[in-house]
């Protein structure tokens, strides 16, 4: 496959700035420990958030962290395509006979983001063992599929920010609003923000497939139903909508320039 | 073979404002404009030819040429390259075509440069077979032996440039786009860069399509030239019709033993004065030299005459401002 | 002075060229400034609120911390800098006829003055429509606003002092991967920007005390909001003065070590 032949090229990389690297590496695992550190701090103070302990929140915050890191690691390519528009990179895949989104897929590998990786997976499995009960097999794949569907709709996210970065190129910071705030905001299962925001977030951008919604039959809450079990399939299906827009902002490139 | 026909491209271009009021008010209103990059751009490339794409810049170069390469879609018109359309089914058609922008690379910063093939090889889904052969011929015909182990970054940009050269070459195109392939170059590396294009376009037929604002490129390298101003093709044709009708252009430098004020000769216009030294020039078929200076002598006290071909340079500014550019 | 003049203009001009990152900025504060206190919320609904931290001094907070976020952020990068001393490459800024602290401390603090004069007011404008408890609540008195807008003035060149030392600290390692990003990881960590302070528990807010990162953005919105009372904020501020000048000076010594260290090596 494609990727791995780049992922290679990106290992080589890696060789010639070894020491910076492990610095930055450093840095990522301390930025993302600290944010659960506060998260700690204040449930030390108010003990429970609109029924969540900070066990469960702790599950929360490593499946963001750890979606969100997997894409600013392995697939940062994509989101950096607005600078890739703009540096007049975007030429450069457009001469190659691949399809533009697998080419920003393979662009570029950042490993000092590992860090949060790494870090965001310990809390993870951490977080699963100091529950009070114990994972049945529906429970791991539930979990897994949350992952999955996080990794998916930031994806997609910033794919939609790649878009728009085509119509304009300087109001992009606009979009960071819904990819880095939106990791911000799923650190907690979103349902603690109001109706209204829940709504938002389940309808037009599902976070809440991945968040809340499997939450509750993970932690078994009343009310669940089946919905809960397989909403991180359903969210996966965002990535349809954003592909196709992505799709059409490449026509629209073609025929604007940039 | 290359066709474009009656090729279009109109761009919005938002205006900037200058100054602290305007950039505030800026924020919230912008004005745009419409501005036609190409306008009823028609001309018909051969196989085999080696054409200079030439014009100011701003003037629709490259936008031309990322219509070629399919990179950018034309408002109205049509352009066909060996019957397929570039901006219509883009990842075939690329398969055909190498390009180097000059400024920008297609290879990556940080690894030697043989992984960058390597990748190339994967992108293009080159066949081991056709991969080494292409491969060998490269590394022979541009020196490359010593320079695929070495990191990009490490290398000059004469050597880069040679790189970029086999790496745009390594799937075997049919047309090789050069978009200014010898700017930033010293001129040792200029020369190896056009003895190999020249190469390539005999020994494989590589049709070659190159903009550059080196006249000797120009010289050096193409039979055809199509020069663009303003959006609109103002010269299409062979390259030796151009220098047959600017050949009669010259100028005259004349070092006087004094300094003369109002310097009036028959037929020549003149065009500059430094002191003792005054400059002409004379469009005049007929001229002869030992009849010129004979007259000259007759009034003024002449010490030196140099007489200087119009160059190419100088042919394509001319040709500028004879078009109205 | 002139000369730090024309650097502010300069700086000023060239971000209001981006228009719309502006804009952006301004909407991500906001943005961001409305989850944290829909967050906060959630979690004040279940009661121990802190005495001197209520619901309105949370929200005002909030909305202090993103008026000011560029003014006070601690850890940003100048690119220019930054490379100038990577590939020693300072002989240029060492001929100018200016103090090479003073000039780029100044060259830092105006990029961020200009960027936060863009950024303050029309979140202040949006904040104090808000209702109580979600929106900038006025100052407790008039001599809390002058207090603290003296806290907001020393805590802005607060935050430059201590983002000098990274500077100062990169002619030591040569590459500036990771610092930047540790220092403004620890700094908000340590100033309340992930958390506001009274709401952490008191041992952590005890080692706060005893660092400077808090007197760059903490003390000003406390004193603000009256969390902190007057006659305590005062002696505060004399601490966060200290700090400054301590820090100032630690900067300066610093990088006049590191000049002659490039005068031998030849920059």
């Amino acid at each position: 496959m494609l990727y791995f032949k780049f992922f290679k090229i990106h290992l080589k990389k890696l060789k010639e700035y070894r020491f910076s690297m492990f610095l930055s590496i450093f840095s990522q695992m301390l930025t993302c420990a600290v944010s659960l550190l506060t998260i700690y701090f204040l449930f030390d103070r108010f003990k429970i958030v609109d029924g969540w302990t900070f066990e469960q929140v702790a599950i929360s915050y490593a499946v963001v962290q750890f979606c969100f890191s997997i894409i600013e690691c392995f697939f940062r390519g994509i989101d950096e395509f607005p600078s890739l528009v703009k540096s007049g990179t975007l030429d450069s895949f457009l001469v190659r006979p691949r399809s533009i989104f697998s080419q920003a897929l393979c662009h570029q590998v950042e490993f000092s983001k590992i860090g949060k990786t790494i870090v965001s997976l310990i809390i993870l499995i951490y977080a699963c063992l100091i529950q009070p009960f114990t994972f049945t097999p529906l429970k791991i794949l539930v979990l897994i599929s949350m992952v999955l569907c996080g990794i998916i709709i930031f994806l997609s996210l910033f794919m939609l920010a790649g878009a728009f970065s085509i119509f304009t190129i300087d109001g992009i910071e606009t979009m960071n609003i819904f990819t880095y705030g939106g990791k911000e905001f799923c650190q907690y299962p979103i349902n603690i923000y109001g109706k209204t925001f829940t709504k938002i977030f389940t309808f037009i951008i599902p976070f809440a497939t991945f968040n809340y919604l499997p939450m509750m039959y993970l932690f078994n809450m009343p009310n669940t139903s089946i919905i809960n079990i397989i909403s991180p399939f359903i969210g996966m299906l965002f990535f349809i909508p954003c592909y196709l827009i992505f799709k059409w902002s490449l026509k629209r490139y073609m025929s604007t320039g940039s | 073979m290359i066709e474009c026909k009656n090729l279009c491209k109109n761009f919005k271009i938002a205006k900037k404002e200058k100054g602290l009021f305007n950039s505030i008010k800026s924020i919230f209103k912008r004005k745009y404009e419409i501005k036609k990059a190409l306008d009823n751009v028609s001309f018909t490339i051969n196989d085999g030819d080696i054409v200079g794409y030439l014009g100011p810049n701003g003037a629709g170069k490259s936008t031309t040429i990322k219509i070629m390469c399919g990179i950018l879609t034309p408002t109205s018109g049509t352009c066909t390259i060996n019957g397929k359309i570039p901006y219509k089914d883009r990842t075939k058609y690329v398969k055909d075509i190498g390009v180097v922008f000059g400024q920008r690379s297609q290879l990556w910063w940080d690894v030697p440069v043989i992984d960058s093939f390597q990748l190339l090889k994967d992108i293009f889904k080159i066949s081991n077979e056709n991969y080494e052969k292409q491969l060998k011929l490269l590394t022979e015909k541009l020196d490359l032996k010593d320079l695929l182990h070495i990191p990009l970054r490490q290398l000059s940009l004469g050597q880069k440039m040679r790189c970029e050269l086999a790496a745009s070459l390594l799937h075997n195109p049919k047309i090789l786009f050069l978009d200014e392939p010898t700017i930033g170059l010293d001129a040792t590396s200029k020369l190896k860069v056009r003895e190999f294009i020249k190469e390539i376009n005999k020994t494989l037929g590589v049709t070659v399509i190159l903009t550059t604002h080196d006249m000797n490129d120009i010289e050096a390298l193409t039979n055809k030239i199509i020069i663009i101003g303003k959006g609109q093709i103002l010269y299409n044709g062979s390259f030796d019709e151009i220098k047959q009708k600017y050949k009669n252009n010259k100028t005259i430098e004349i070092e006087f033993e004094e300094e003369y004020e109002n310097l009036n000769i028959d037929k020549f216009e003149h065009i500059k004065s430094e002191g003792k030294i005054q400059t002409f020039k004379t469009t005049d078929e007929n001229f002869h030299l030992a009849d010129f200076i004979t007259e000259l002598s007759k009034n003024y006290k002449v010490i030196d005459v140099q007489v200087n071909s119009i160059s190419l340079e100088e042919i394509i500014s001319k040709m500028f401002e004879d078009l109205g550019v | 002075m002139r000369a730090y003049k024309s650097i502010f203009k300069l700086r000023l001009i060239n971000s209001l060229q981006y228009r719309t990152s502006a804009i952006a900025g301004i909407l991500t504060q906001i943005a961001f400034g409305l989850m944290y206190i829909m967050l906060f919320r959630a979690f004040y609904s279940q009661g121990n609120i802190p005495e001197n931290f209520t619901l309105n001094q949370m929200s005002s907070y909030i909305w202090l911390q993103q008026m000011f976020f560029v003014l006070l952020y601690i850890g940003e990068k100048n690119r220019p800098i930054v490379s100038q001393i990577e590939q020693g490459n300072i002989s240029y800024e060492l001929v100018r006829p200016l103090n090479l602290y003073g000039n780029w401390y100044f060259t830092l603090y105006a990029q961020k003055l200009s960027s936060a004069l863009l950024r303050f007011f029309p979140v202040l404008l949006f904040s104090i429509l808000l209702p109580a408890g979600w929106g900038l609540s006025f100052p407790a008195s008039f001599p809390a606003l002058i207090l603290f807008i003296i806290n907001l003035i020393v805590g802005s060149l607060l935050a430059v002092a201590i983002n000098m030392l990274c500077y100062c600290l990169l002619f030591n390692t040569m590459s500036s991967i990771g610092i930047f990003s540790i220092l403004n990881t620890l700094a908000v960590l340590f100033n309340g920007s992930l958390i506001p302070i009274p709401l952490m528990p008191n041992w952590f807010q005890s080692i706060v005390n005893f660092l400077p990162f808090r007197y760059v953005n903490d003390l000003a919105f406390r004193t603000y909001v009256n969390s902190i009372p007057l006659n305590e904020a005062l002696i505060q501020t004399a601490i966060q003065f200290a700090w400054l000048v301590l820090i100032i000076l630690i900067g300066n010594l610093w990088m006049k070590k590191n000049l002659k260290k490039v005068e031998v090596q030849g920059g």
